[in-house]
Order: structure tokens, then sequence, then C-alpha cells
């Protein structure tokens, strides 16, 4: 893949994942801090069609537009906080096992991270660590979009031919 | 599904275990089941869960929050734009809590009795 098709490549999936986060956030789940995570569907996408460096560049360009279109600044805080763990071990995993490891699984591994790097920004935040009472229900729930996202993000480099 | 799939799934299912053993370890203590509510750090209220009127009212620099005490604890209202600790929903045992994150108030039930918190403290 040439230069010029991997910035493209690479900027399209970052203003999907903008989009995907923008229509995520007008359909809240139940539980406070449980996301779909469909912006995540294009930072995989990314890793295993570019690499990790572009799947960083989807990621954080993602957090930093959507903050500037009118996100909160708690928001942020807690996002930036799960792509500080994320991010690292999906690369790690993606990186160290390409072969014996497949997309979904390093999906539900990213998305336990990211819930957890979210509660630790949060209880950095509140000086309390009283908010990890909050996460076997986020985990749960991570575990079935992490696998549903990671699907979707294996479906969308194979046929989409990125 | 790959090779290390599965291991890396026990791994996984071995952190929701660990998750899962927050709550009692953190609802450990010999005291009276207290409620305490904790803004930025420090503690602006707290007593057994017993003595506490059905609706407590709190009004902070960031907001107001009313939490009602009848059957479990839970945010009945605040004026935060998100409603997420509303949507906490009840909390019963020791060691759960409630975040109002815009607010930067917890609220949390506790098993530790005063002595106990005075070992910590001082």
């Amino acid at each position: 893949m040439n230069r010029t098709r991997r910035l493209v490549t690479a900027a399209l999936l970052t203003s999907s994942a903008l989009v995907a986060g923008l229509a995520e956030s007008r359909f809240p789940l139940p539980f406070p801090g449980m996301r779909l995570g469909i912006a995540n569907v294009f930072s995989l996408a990314a890793l295993v069609s570019l690499g990790p460096a572009e799947a960083a560049v989807v990621s954080l360009g993602r957090l930093v537009m959507a903050f500037s279109l009118g996100g909160n600044a708690i928001a942020f805080a807690c996002s930036a906080g799960g792509l500080a763990l994320s991010l690292p071990v999906m690369t790690a995993l993606y990186k160290i096992f390409p072969k014996s490891l497949s997309v979904p699984a390093i999906s539900v591994a990213g998305a336990y991270a990211f819930n957890i790097g979210q509660l630790a920004a949060i209880a950095a935040i509140m000086r309390t660590h009283t908010v990890f009472a909050y996460l076997p229900p986020l985990l749960l729930a991570a575990a079935a979009t992490g696998y549903a996202v990671g699907r979707t993000a294996e479906w969308i480099a194979d046929r989409v031919k990125l | 599904m790959k090779r290390y799939d599965p291991a890396l799934y026990a791994i996984l299912a071995l952190i929701f275990a660990l998750s899962c053993a927050y709550v009692p370890l953190a609802g450990r203590g010999g005291g009276e089941m207290t409620i305490e509510v904790v803004r930025d750090g420090k503690t602006e209220f707290r007593a057994p869960l017993g003595d506490v009127p059905e609706m407590l009212e709190f009004r902070g620099p960031e907001g107001y929050n009313a939490i009602s005490s009848v059957e479990g604890v839970r945010m009945v209202s605040a004026d935060c734009p998100g409603g997420d600790c509303i949507r906490a929903g009840t909390i019963k045992n020791a060691g759960e809590s409630i975040i109002c994150l815009p607010h930067r108030l917890t609220v949390k039930l506790t098993k530790e009795s005063a002595s106990e918190m005075d070992a910590v403290s001082y």
C-alpha cells in the first residue's frame, strides 16, 4: 500500500470513528459508563490493516475531534484514561501474537483495558477508589460488545480491502 | 478462535473474578451500615443508615443532589446534564457506591466503624 493510500485510509477510518462515536452517544446504555464502543471498530480495522501507528492516530484523532465538536471535559478525561491503557494492550497483543490471537479476542482485551483505564481516570478525578465497584457490570458488557466490535472490524478490514 | 484465544479469555475471566471481589473487600468492617458522602475527597456527611432521614440533600459549588435512603440508597435527583448517578440505581451492600462525576460527589455504604476510620485517618 503506498503512502497516499495509507494516509487516505487512515483519514477515512478516523472520520468514520468520529461519526460512529457521535451517533452512539445519542443512545446511552442503561448503566453509567457502558458503551457499545462502535468507534473502536475503526481503530481495530486500522490496527489490522495499517498498523499500530495508524490505530493510535485513528483513536487519538477521534478523541480530540469529538471533544472539539462539543464533548465535555469529563468525557474527554475518561476516554483518554481508557485509551491510555487499551491502545498499548491491543497493540502489544497484536504485535507479539499476530498469528495466534484472533481480532475479537484482542478487541475484548482492549475493551477490558479501556474500562479499567476509564475507572482509573475517574478514581483520580474523584480522589476515591470506590468507583471500582462499577467494574463487574462494565466488564460483563465489555465481553459482549468487545467481541462484536472485533468481529465487525475483522469483517470490514477483510471485505473493504483496506 | 485461534490458538492463544482460550488463554487470553481465561486471563480476562480472572480479571472479571478479581473485579467481583472488590465490593466484598471494600465493604469489610465490624461497624453498622453507614452512609458516607464524599465531595472532592473530603467527607461531607457520615451517619448510620438507620439514623438518616429518608431524603438527604446536598448542595455544592457544582450543583445539587438528592439521595433517598428508603430500602437501599439511590440518587433520586441531580441537576447535572447526564443523570448517570440516577441511572446507577440502588445500592444496598457495604463497599458499593454511587458516583456523581460532574459534582465530584461520591455516596458510599460502609461498615467501617468510627474507630476503624480514626485508625486510618490519624
